[in-house]
Parts: C-alpha cells; sequence; structure tokens
C-alpha cells in the first residue's frame, strides 16, 4: 500500500489490514512521521513525538504477527500497531507532561494514565503529545504557552480546544486516533472544528487516574477519529472501573455489529429551543438537514423547552472554574515543575512562581474560582450553580424518559480565525452553550462533522444520550455518517 | 468562690491506627526516614486522585458511635483550601458540611460525673512536617506523614477548669485505644488537642473572646496551658482591657502562651465539596455490623465492676482504665472465682511491680493466665501466699509459668499427710517436756511444737493440714 | 464584581496565589467586571427543591478500599523533580 492508501484508512482498518500483513505497522508509522515532518512545522499539533522508539516498537509487532505470537483475529489488541497520539495533560511514564503549561514544562510523568495503559495494553503505540489550551481552558488551543496550533482544514483558523493537537493531527493525518479530554467540550468542539469525531463518554466510565484535573467532576477523556466506529473502538478500550479513581464506575462496551444495525426508525428525538437560538447560518442549515434526515428515516424529532438550559453556561463556569481553582492548587514550585527564582519567603515564592508560572486564561479562572468560593460569594454562586446543577440533571433525566436521544449543534459555528477569540472572553465561554450541559449532567456526548460541500469548512452536530447510552449515541452518529456519506 | 469563670471547648486530632494511609497504600509508620513514604497520590502529583480508606470510615463510624454521635448517612468530603509547604495538594481533604458523626457526649466521672457534649466529628489527612534549618536561612519538607488518617473531634465549650479537661482526654483517650482506634501517643502527636478559652465574670452569661492555643503536646501541658492563659485573659479583662481573637502557641520551657497570629488575617479555606470522592451512604445494616463488633467500653467496664462486681470505685476506675488491665483483671477473676481477690492481687501486688520498674500499665507484659493460676495455688495451701508475689514478680518480668516456676523453684508446700505425721512424731518424741507440759494445760507450747514441726518440714509444709495433723496426734496421747 | 473594588480583586488574587502587574489587573478586571454578573445570574434561579448532594454515585462501599499498605515505588522519583532539595527533602525559603 502506498502511503496516501496508508492514510485514507481508519484505525480500526490499519489494525486489520496489520493483521493481515497486507501493510505493516512499520510503514503506517514512517507514513504517519513523514506526514508529520510534512505538516507539523506549520500546523503544530505536537509538543511532543519520538519517532525512533515508534518505529521501534512497530518493528517489534511487525515481528511477533510475522512469528503469529498473536492470535488472528484477536479482540484483546484491536488496535495492535496503529499509531495514535494523546493529548498532554495525560500522563506517560518516562515521559514528559506539560499540560500546555510553562508551569509543567520539564515535568516528567512518573506513572501513567489508566486510559493510556490501556490504549498501549490494546497494541495501539503511541506516538506523541498533543498540544492543547493550558490545562485544559480555552477553546482555541491559543492557550499553549508553546504556541498555538493551526486548523488543518484552513490554517488562518483555530482548530477548536482545549484538545486542538488531538484534532488537528487525526485531521491531517499525524495520527490514526487520539485521546482528548473533555471538561466543558474540548473533545466535541475541536473534533467538529476539524470535522472530526469526538466522543466524550459518560462521566466516571473512564478512569481519570493520570489524568491531570482540570474541574474534577465533569473531567473525561475519550476519543477523537476520523469515524464513529474508531471511537466506538477506543471507547471500549478505555472505559472500566479502577481502584484508582473512586468515581470510575463499570460502563457497559459498545458493540460495533448492533451500532452497525442501528435504524433511527420509530426513534424518538429531542433538541431543546434553548440549544438552537444562536448560531451561523452554516449552522442552521447542517441541524435541519440533520433534522430532516432523521425525519426522513421515520424518527419523530421534536423540539423541547428546557429552561434550565438559559443557565448551563453560567453554572458550568462557576463550578469548573471553582475546581479548578482547587485542583491547581498543586503547581507551587516545591515539589516539581517550575519554581520562580529570587523569592524571598514562601509566600513570594507561592505568588512569584504561579504568576509566573500560568498564562492568563488560567489565571481568569483561578480568580473567578476563588471569587466563587470566597464567603462573601459562596451562597449566591457556588452553592446556587451545585443546587441548578442538580436540577439540569433531573431536567435530563425528565426528557429520557419521553427521548431516545438529544440532538444539538456542537458549536455555534464553524472554527473562529486565530486571534478571534481572545478579544472577548465573555462570548467564548457563552459560545460552549451546546458543549457544557453534557459535561454538567455527566452524560455521553459524540460530535460528528456534517458539511454541505467539500469546500466548506466543517460544523458538526452532536447527539446527546443518558448516562450509559454510548451504544445509542454512536449508533445514530453511525447511522447518520453512513447516510450522509450516500 | 471565684470571681471569674473559665470556658473551654477542644478541638481534638486523633491519628488512627491503620496500615495504610487515609487516601492511598502508603504505610503510617510513624518515623519513616523523610519522604520515604510518599506516592504521587499524598505527594500531591497531577493526576493522582484520593481512595479512601474503608477502615478509616469504619473508625470514624465506630468513635461517633462511641461518643453517642448521631452518624451521618450522607457523608461526604470537602476540600479546605491553603497554600502551605507541608499541604502538597494546596487543600486539605476535610469534612465541613457533613461531618460523619455530629451531636454526640461524652461522660466524665472527675472531678465530678459531667455531660461533656461533641459538636462534631470528622475524618481528614494529616500534613507533611516542616524542618526548619539555621544554617542556610531554609525549610526542608518531609512528606512522609501527609495522608496520615486523623479524626478530628470537635467538643461544645463545656469545660469549666482543667481538671474537666483532662479528665475528658484520659477518658477518651481510654475508649480510643480500648476501641482500638489509635495509639494516643501525646509525644508521638498520635492525640493533639487545641484549646479554645474565654473567661467572664462569675455569673456572666454572654462569652467572652476565646483564644485558641496549639502545640499541646502533654495532659501537664494542657492543664498548665489552661491555668496560665485563664489567669492570663483573666488579668486583661479585669483590667478593662480587651482580650484578642488570635491563635496562640504553648511554649513547654517558658511555661507561658504566646501570640501566632490574630485572627482578622487568618486564612479564608473556601470549603467546597470534594468531587473525587463519591458521596458516603451508611446504611443502617453498616451501623448494625459495626455495633456488632464493638468491644465493652470502659465507661461501661466500670459501672459493671462497679455494680456486678461489687468493686470500690477507685479500684473499678484503675482496672477499666486500661485495655490491658481489664484484660487481666477479667481473666484473672475468671480463673479465681474471686474478681474481689483478683482486684486486691493487680491493685496492691501488680501496681507495686508497676511502681518499682516505672511501667505503665499498657505495657504490662504478662500471660493473661498467670495470675489467675498464681491465686488459685495459694487458695488451694500448694503455695504460699509469699511464693505467690515471688511467682508473680517472675511471671511480670520474665513472663515465667507458674507451675513451672514453683517446681524449679521448689516452692510447693507438703501436703502429704504421711510425711506430715512422721514428722509430727519425730518432734513430740524429741520434745517430751513440752508435750507433757502441754498435756497438762500448757496450751501455748502448741504454737512451739508447730514451729518445730514447721522446721522440721524446712517450712514447706502447708501449714493448715499441718495444725490438724499435729493436734490430732497431741490429743491422741 | 464589584468595579469600584479594586481592593475585591487584590485580595481574591491573595486567595488565588497570584501577584497581577498594573496591566493585568486593568485586563482580568473589565474581564471579570463582565463575566463575573453573568455568572451572578445563577442567584435569580429558585434552587429551593434542589438537593445539593448529588448521589448517582453512591451505596457502593466496594469503591473504596482495603486498609493494606504497599511500599512505596515512586519515592524517589517524586523528590528527582524537586527544583530544589536537600537531604533526601523539599526545600523552599525559611518559614517564620
Amino acid at each position: 500500500m502506498d502511503r496516501n492508501e496508508i492514510l485514507n484508512l481508519t484505525a480500526l482498518e490499519l489494525a486489520q489490514r496489520i493483521r493481515e500483513q497486507k501493510v505493516t505497522s512499520e510503514e503506517a508509522v514512517r507514513a504517519v512521521f513523514e506526514n508529520i515532518d510534512e505538516h507539523e512545522y506549520k500546523i503544530h499539533a505536537y509538543l511532543d513525538f519520538w519517532k525512533e522508539e515508534s518505529l521501534e516498537k512497530a518493528r517489534e509487532i511487525d515481528e511477533m504477527i510475522a512469528n503469529r505470537a498473536f492470535q488472528e483475529g484477536s479482540s484483546d489488541l484491536p488496535l495492535l500497531g496503529v499509531p495514535v497520539a494523546i493529548k498532554d495533560n495525560l500522563l506517560l511514564s518516562g515521559k514528559k507532561m506539560t499540560c500546555g503549561s510553562k508551569m509543567l514544562q520539564d515535568f516528567v510523568a512518573p506513572y501513567s494514565a489508566t486510559c493510556v495503559e490501556k490504549l498501549e495494553k490494546a497494541g495501539a503505540i503511541i506516538i506523541g503529545k498533543t498540544n492543547m489550551d493550558e490545562f485544559g481552558m480555552g477553546a482555541s488551543t491559543e492557550h499553549s504557552f508553546f504556541g498555538a496550533t493551526l486548523n488543518p482544514k484552513d490554517p488562518t483558523r483555530v482548530p477548536g480546544g482545549s484538545s486542538g493537537g488531538s484534532a488537528a493531527a487525526v485531521a491531517y493525518g499525524g495520527a490514526f486516533a487520539a485521546l482528548g479530554t473533555d471538561t466543558g467540550g474540548s473533545i466535541r468542539q475541536p473534533a467538529t472544528f476539524c470535522g472530526l469525531v469526538g466522543l466524550r463518554p459518560t462521566y466516571g466510565s473512564v478512569s481519570r487516574h493520570g489524568l491531570t484535573a482540570f474541574a474534577s467532576s465533569m473531567d473525561v477523556a475519550g476519543p477523537i477519529t476520523r469515524g464513529t466506529r474508531d471511537a466506538a473502538a477506543l471507547f471500549n478500550i478505555v472505559i472500566g472501573p479502577d481502584e484508582k479513581d473512586q468515581t470510575s464506575v463499570s460502563a457497559p462496551k459498545v458493540d460495533l455489529e448492533k451500532m452497525e444495525s442501528y435504524d433511527l426508525s420509530g426513534k424518538r428525538i429531542a433538541i431543546p429551543k434553548q440549544l438552537i437560538s444562536d448560531g451561523t447560518e452554516e449552522n442552521r442549515e447542517a441541524m435541519s438537514r440533520a433534522v430532516e434526515f432523521c425525519r426522513e428515516n421515520k424518527a419523530l424529532v421534536e423540539e423541547i423547552d428546557m429552561p434550565i438550559l438559559d443557565y448551563a453556561v453560567a453554572i458550568y463556569y462557576i463550578l469548573s472554574s471553582a475546581e479548578a481553582s482547587a485542583d491547581l492548587s498543586r503547581y507551587d514550585g516545591i515539589r516539581y515543575g517550575y519554581r520562580a527564582s529570587g523569592a524571598e519567603d514562601i509566600t513570594e515564592l507561592y505568588r512569584k512562581t504561579r504568576t509566573e508560572g500560568f498564562g492568563k486564561e488560567v489565571k481568569r479562572r483561578i480568580l473567578l474560582g476563588n471569587y466563587v468560593l470566597s464567603s462573601e460569594h459562596f451562597n449566591d454562586c457556588y452553592r446556587q450553580a451545585e443546587r441548578a446543577r442538580n436540577m439540569l440533571k433531573k431536567a435530563f433525566d425528565e426528557v429520557f424518559t419521553k427521548y431516545d436521544l438529544i440532538l444539538c449543534p456542537t458549536a455555534p459555528g464553524e472554527a473562529p480565525l486565530l486571534g478571534e477569540i481572545d478579544k472577548d472572553p465573555l462570548s467564548t465561554y457563552i459560545a460552549d452553550l451546546c458543549t457544557v450541559p453534557a459535561s454538567l449532567a455527566g452524560l455521553p456526548a459524540v460530535s460528528l462533522p456534517l458539511s454541505s460541500s467539500e469546500k466548506a469548512l466543517p460544523v458538526g452536530i452532536q447527539f446527546i444520550g443518558p448516562r450509559f447510552g454510548e451504544q445509542e449515541i454512536l449508533g445514530a452518529s453511525r447511522f447518520l455518517e453512513k447516510g450522509g456519506q450516500k | 468562690m471565684k470571681e471569674y469563670e473559665t470556658v473551654i471547648g477542644l478541638e481534638v486530632h486523633v491519628e488512627l491506627k491503620t496500615r495504610s494511609k487515609i487516601f492511598c497504600s502508603c504505610p503510617t509508620t510513624f518515623g519513616a526516614p523523610p519522604n520515604a513514604h510518599i506516592c504521587e497520590v499524598c505527594a500531591g502529583l497531577p493526576g493522582a486522585l484520593p481512595r479512601l480508606n474503608k477502615k478509616v470510615l469504619d473508625y470514624a463510624i465506630m468513635t461517633s458511635l462511641a461518643l453517642n454521635c448521631e452518624v451521618e448517612r450522607k457523608s461526604r468530603f470537602d476540600r479546605k483550601n491553603y497554600f502551605y509547604p507541608d499541604l502538597p495538594k494546596g487543600y486539605q481533604i476535610s469534612q465541613l458540611y457533613s461531618p460523619i458523626g455530629r451531636n454526640g457526649w461524652l461522660e466524665i466521672e472527675k472531678p465530678e460525673k459531667k455531660r461533656i457534649r461533641i459538636h462534631e466529628l470528622h475524618m481528614e489527612d494529616d500534613a507533611g512536617k516542616l524542618i526548619h534549618n539555621d544554617t542556610d536561612n531554609s525549610t526542608s519538607i518531609d512528606l512522609s506523614r501527609c495522608g496520615v488518617p486523623l479524626l478530628e473531634i470537635v467538643t461544645e465549650p463545656d469545660f469549666r477548669s482543667a481538671e474537666e479537661v483532662v479528665a475528658f482526654l484520659e477518658d477518651l483517650r481510654t475508649m480510643l485505644k480500648a476501641l482500638g482506634v489509635s495509639d494516643c501517643k501525646m509525644q508521638e502527636g498520635s492525640l493533639r488537642a487545641d484549646v479554645n478559652l474565654s473567661v467572664r465574670a462569675t455569673g456572666e452569661e454572654d462569652l467572652g473572646t476565646r483564644t485558641e492555643m496549639k502545640n499541646l503536646s502533654s495532659f501537664r501541658a494542657v492543664s498548665k496551658a489552661i491555668e496560665f492563659e485563664a489567669a492570663r485573659q483573666w488579668e486583661i479583662v479585669r483590667n478593662g482591657g480587651i482580650i484578642e481573637r488570635e491563635t496562640r502557641r504553648w511554649d513547654e520551657e517558658k511555661e507561658q502562651s504566646l501570640s501566632m497570629r490574630k485572627k482578622e488575617d487568618a486564612a479564608e479555606y473556601k470549603y467546597f465539596p470534594e468531587p473525587d470522592i463519591p458521596v458516603i451512604r451508611i446504611s443502617d445494616e453498616k451501623i448494625d455490623e459495626i455495633r456488632s463488633v464493638f468491644p465493652e467500653l470502659p465507661n461501661q467496664k466500670y459501672h459493671r465492676y462497679i455494680e456486678e462486681l461489687k468493686l470500690p470505685e477507685y479500684d473499678a476506675g484503675i482496672l477499666s482504665a486500661n485495655k490491658e488491665t481489664a484484660v487481666l483483671f477479667e481473666k484473672t477473676a475468671e480463673i479465681c472465682g474471686d474478681p474481689k481477690d483478683a482486684s486486691n492481687w493487680i491493685m496492691v501486688d501488680l501496681m507495686k511491680l508497676l511502681n518499682d520498674t516505672g511501667t505503665l500499665p499498657e505495657d504490662i507484659k504478662i500471660r493473661e493466665e498467670s495470675l489467675g493460676e498464681i491465686i488459685v495455688m495459694v487458695k488451694e495451701g500448694k503455695i504460699s501466699r509469699a511464693s505467690g508475689k515471688e511467682i508473680l514478680k517472675a511471671a511480670f518480668s520474665e513472663g515465667a509459668i507458674p507451675k513451672e516456676y514453683a517446681d524449679a523453684h521448689d516452692l510447693w508446700l507438703i501436703s502429704d499427710p504421711k510425711i506430715l505425721e512422721g514428722a509430727v512424731d519425730k518432734v513430740i518424741s524429741a520434745n517430751e517436756k513440752s508435750v507433757g507440759e502441754y498435756l497438762s494445760g500448757k496450751t501455748k507450747n502448741f504454737q512451739f511444737l508447730l514451729g518445730q514441726t514447721m522446721r522440721e518440714t524446712k517450712g514447706k509444709a502447708d501449714p493448715a493440714l499441718l495444725s490438724e495433723i499435729l493436734e490430732k496426734k497431741l490429743s491422741a496421747l | 464584581m464589584d468595579r469600584s473594588s479594586e481592593k475585591e480583586l487584590e485580595r481574591i488574587a491573595r486567595l488565588s496565589g497570584l501577584t497581577l502587574s498594573a496591566e493585568e489587573k486593568d485586563i482580568l478586571f473589565s474581564d471579570l467586571a463582565r463575566i463575573v454578573p453573568y455568572m451572578e445570574r445563577v442567584s435569580e434561579l429558585d434552587t429551593s427543591g434542589a438537593d445539593a448532594v448529588s448521589d448517582e454515585i453512591s451505596d457502593n462501599e466496594a469503591l473504596f478500599r482495603e486498609d493494606t499498605e504497599k511500599a512505596p515505588s515512586l519515592a524517589s522519583e517524586i523528590l528527582e523533580q524537586a527544583p530544589q532539595a536537600k537531604d533526601g527533602m523539599f526545600n523552599v525559603p525559611r518559614i517564620v
């Protein structure tokens, strides 16, 4: 297979070809690195990669396959020999982990994240760590200490964020799939902007052990892939309860065959009107095509009213900033990471280190978090938001007694131009309206691209399901993906 | 009557006796080399999450029940946020909004019976240790203690004197040790008490401004600090001064409290619920299960010893105060069948041994059955009381087994009538004169003859049996 | 946030363990002056019927850890990353 043929494969297709010895893992890794050589200097999707080590691993795998050391069709190694990337807030033992921050620019992970270990156990070759908004805070990957990532679909635009590096890498063929993390939309939104599938799994289904916390009650790792089947495969690999994360839970795997035979006929789909009021022309057009498609396929689509969603962004920013303010307190220059020089006393050491080590957006969130937690504002802000979050959860529970799925856009429009976002932080926050509700409620949500033409920038729609509803939302996503491709 | 009244409340920190830390599996051993017992969780590395130790929860529920608290059925942890170098995560994982135990009490017996109300009881993780270096003007940080499980017990301001406070702490320590949840060693910091104290004129109802005192490492220090601080405050109040709300440190050498920090610049802790640990649901079954393995508590033992076993209050207090003395007493009483006898031997003979050797009651190392066996041997006339004491000393200091010791040291009394009759016959024939006088009415010669026979048996005759045989033989002449 | 109270921002910065330059203060101040009122809209909501404690993950004592200790294996690797260490300990400017 030539390089382009290889690069056009999905992760699962590649794994199958490698297993069948139609292509070697080494060839796949080489193809990816040739692409990285070609694109990386302008896109800047990666913060770190290791070519020789990856090739070495690939050769070992090829040799084992040649020696029939693996069972044909073994389901334990679904990604055998496939090069994948991980976001740089996930720990991989022995490799640097920076979270896109000066604060951790020299930090070397002494252990691996559970989801990363699982990926390696599934046979994947982790080839590098991808760029991100510092500590996951941002929606453009411009808030990285190491410089912005550009959108491979249009380098004048952002790739979205915070998992923008993961999305860009997969989009330009710098990896066959990637892990991102999603707190308020950081998987779904960049996947949308880069024309990919992004899955935010049910909160707790993927262990957070080794995922650097931004907002503990919402952080979850998940896949960014070229298609729904890959997303489902990666989901099946990384899920599972973990004694190292007591908030982790056992979630059912997605049955890929069932997913293929999923039919929208007879499904009840709700569209919360609060999530479609804004948005660009392209976006509304994409939504109406999706709705039309669902109806053509005999699904019942109804607009519903969820008034609490008007508050979702406010609730999200109060709670995520509050948690972030504590989750990021450990960066103090004492045990690891950046330490400011010239501090005379301990208080100065803390303040200088944190002031110099954190970027603007992170500081903004920490300040906001401290504000909502300080005693004067605690009851009006934090406590109120905590209760409102439970109201929102209940509202979703209620919707899912009547509907199978929620359909909505992923973002208000296509990828913004570089530098556009930073001008007005509040509008940027408000642009998270469609992604934060699932985050607050801990629900699974998948974003899939839906473009009107080849030239146009990708826009995406999103399916939200009930807790552990991955089979349902990925089924719907796959159904649309197949229909859309026809 | 005193012109002022002291009002005291306590915050007691107890280190729990678990094998591993509260949120990770690092060992809790005291005195490890610096930073030997740290991992990604307790050292606060990125991506590491707390993993609650079940035993900590069990111990917290057990202690809540023992302190008559209501157990919170839906308990949560909260983050207490502040920056300090001994706190790796920048927050302590504690409980503010739904502590595990609330509204309890503990009854003290001294200086008089009084119920001290417990405001709350909660779980939290301990901080690290700071070592200040004079040579280079730096502070070194040892994180090995980070994550050692703590219970914080907060009382209502129910104490009026140092005696009450010390009595409470003693009773609490006894209870926690009986429950097996803590060693309560003040010197090692496994029991730490902060004292909140205010004064007011006698008869006044409103509470005065209180200060908080830290660094109290012994009961004596607690007592001294309370007396000092109360006097200091009253001196100010009496002269029309104002007490400042502050934290003070007790200086053990100078025997005075010194201001540490004023309350107005105290940190704001920004507590909020810990999202990394699920809500803890505690079922009725769980509480029943813990109750079912509950040992009898020291104050229950105390009352049982008085009411059922008819021991004097003083004896009951001493015997019930320690698990070791209580176990020994009960085993001894069971073997010898006489609680009073058992109590006497412990209170008199064993306590003397403790005093002579400077041993604490909790450090008694004696085979549980030994004292009971000794008492039985004495009561059955197999050994003398003096030998019993000798054996007890050997059992106490070197773990001697009473019967073996008596064998080895030839302490058994002779109770074979034939041997004793032989000895009596010998003495009668050797002392014709004295026997004659006895028979003609000089009864006091009996003691002389008994002494002679005792000497004949080298002092090993069972005295009662010997006396019986001598009397029989003489009357048969 | 009260636009007039620069003191408030300074207090929040202190709580945050941050020092803000005059320029940063200006930017963050105008950002927060817009963001905070938007967030504070939640106070309009009637949440009286809502529970503060969500309990989707509960009744699962099996989640918690047995009390078994493990010899720490990462201690030296953790200490190696210290920006400043002394005699096997993390080191900072002297406290008090």
